[in-house]
């Protein structure tokens, strides 16, 4: 498994998409924590947000001719998967019901969950960063998220989306100016508007 | 590249699920996998059926355009009314045979004549009366040909060359 470790994503994926299932597992466990956060950054819900992940993985198989790896790593392309998957879950759903049907039901044991949303809900920089993308059209919901949440490089996202890059610098400055206005004039926003401002190109 | 949500703090996914989504996760591979399999073997039969299926049609279209015969059956001649069959596949057609006095049987050696003989003389009309004392008058087709019947006897229909074959009878080989 040590071995497994430091393989590139680009060669488990090839592997991956030859019919060796081992590397695919070694993906989705490369990647799958990086996933539920960010899903259940979103979606509150443990249980929601490992199907999720369970989605992510599941599209990227079917998809995998469109998969893109950017400098070496296929965790780009997830992240977009995963935002998309969030913004269509129950269509997703929907689509791998027979899939999610044979997971096993969610534990009902207490998680802390409720503790992090409160810390969630208390992170001001967060709220501030979801309500003011809220207000963005889809597209540029997607390049905020990959440039500012993900804090991607400009080319990375340029790649992962198959779009120029003059084309996501400047979708990325419209959307900047958009949330600069909605953004409340509190020190909560401070810390998100250093971001908009500090983005890596 | 550390993002807001990215803490360690978060909750983590449960053992339990994490080991049922990566167990369906490779399940959805392997079946998928098989499925297309599977999918490539069934269309490789479809195909392969239908490819048999037209080279078989093909050979037997061709059997039944190029088999031509000789008429070896000169006791009696059909001659068709039309080139159509009934309903049950039944021909619609008079049998003819010539009395030979020599021989004391019938022999037909001029299959065309005699059925044109017939059709001039109205056999084939909607009222022709067969116990009429003298024979009607009909019109002859324009075009005749002579088919083979199985039992090796000629049967004259009406209509251009092919029509052999579409009522399913040989044509007649000449020469």
């Amino acid at each position: 498994m040590g071995d497994r470790e430091s393989v590139s994503d680009s060669v488990l994926w090839l592997e991956a998409t030859s019919g060796m299932e081992r590397s695919f597992a070694a993906l989705f466990d490369r990647h799958r924590v990086r996933i539920f956060r960010k899903a259940y950054a979103q979606v509150r819900s443990v249980a929601d947000a490992e199907d999720v992940v369970a989605l992510v993985f599941l599209e990227a198989w079917r998809s995998r001719q469109k998969v893109r790896i950017v400098d070496g790593s296929i965790l780009p392309w997830l992240l977009t998967v995963t935002s998309y998957v969030i913004l269509n879950q129950s269509r997703t759903a929907r689509r791998y019901k027979r899939l999610l049907a044979a997971m096993p039901e969610p534990e009902r044991e207490p998680d802390h969950a409720e503790d992090v949303l409160e810390r969630l809900d208390r992170d001001a920089r967060l709220i501030a960063v979801r309500d003011a993308m809220a207000q963005l059209s889809a597209h540029e919901r997607q390049i905020i998220d990959l440039c500012i949440i993900e804090e991607l490089p400009i080319a990375t996202v340029a790649s992962v989306l198959d779009i120029p890059l003059g084309t996501v610098k400047s979708k990325l400055h419209r959307a900047k100016e958009k949330m600069r206005k909605r953004m409340p004039d509190a020190d909560a926003a401070v810390d998100l508007a250093g971001q908009l401002d500090g983005v890596r190109s | 590249m550390t993002p807001l949500y990215d803490a360690d703090d978060f909750p983590a996914m449960t053992e339990r699920r994490t080991d049922a989504i990566r167990d369906a996760l490779l399940t959805q591979l392997r079946t998928e996998k098989e499925r297309k399999r599977r999918t490539l073997r069934r269309r490789f039969a479809i195909w392969g059926g239908i490819g048999c299926l037209v080279v078989g049609g093909a050979a037997v279209a061709g059997t039944a355009v190029v088999s031509s015969r000789q008429v070896t059956n000169h006791d009696s001649v059909y001659c068709f009314a039309s080139a159509e069959r009934g309903v049950n596949g039944e021909y619609d057609m008079s049998g003819a045979t010539m009395y030979n006095p020599d021989g004391g049987g019938g022999r037909v050696e001029n299959a065309l004549e005699l059925c044109t003989t017939m059709w001039r003389q109205g056999v084939f009309n909607p009222d022709h009366d067969p116990l009429a004392a003298t024979a009607g008058t009909g019109t002859v087709p324009d075009h005749l040909q002579v088919c083979v019947m199985d039992d090796g006897a000629a049967a004259v229909v009406p209509g251009r060359p092919g029509v052999c074959q579409a009522v399913g009878l040989s044509p007649e080989k000449t020469g």
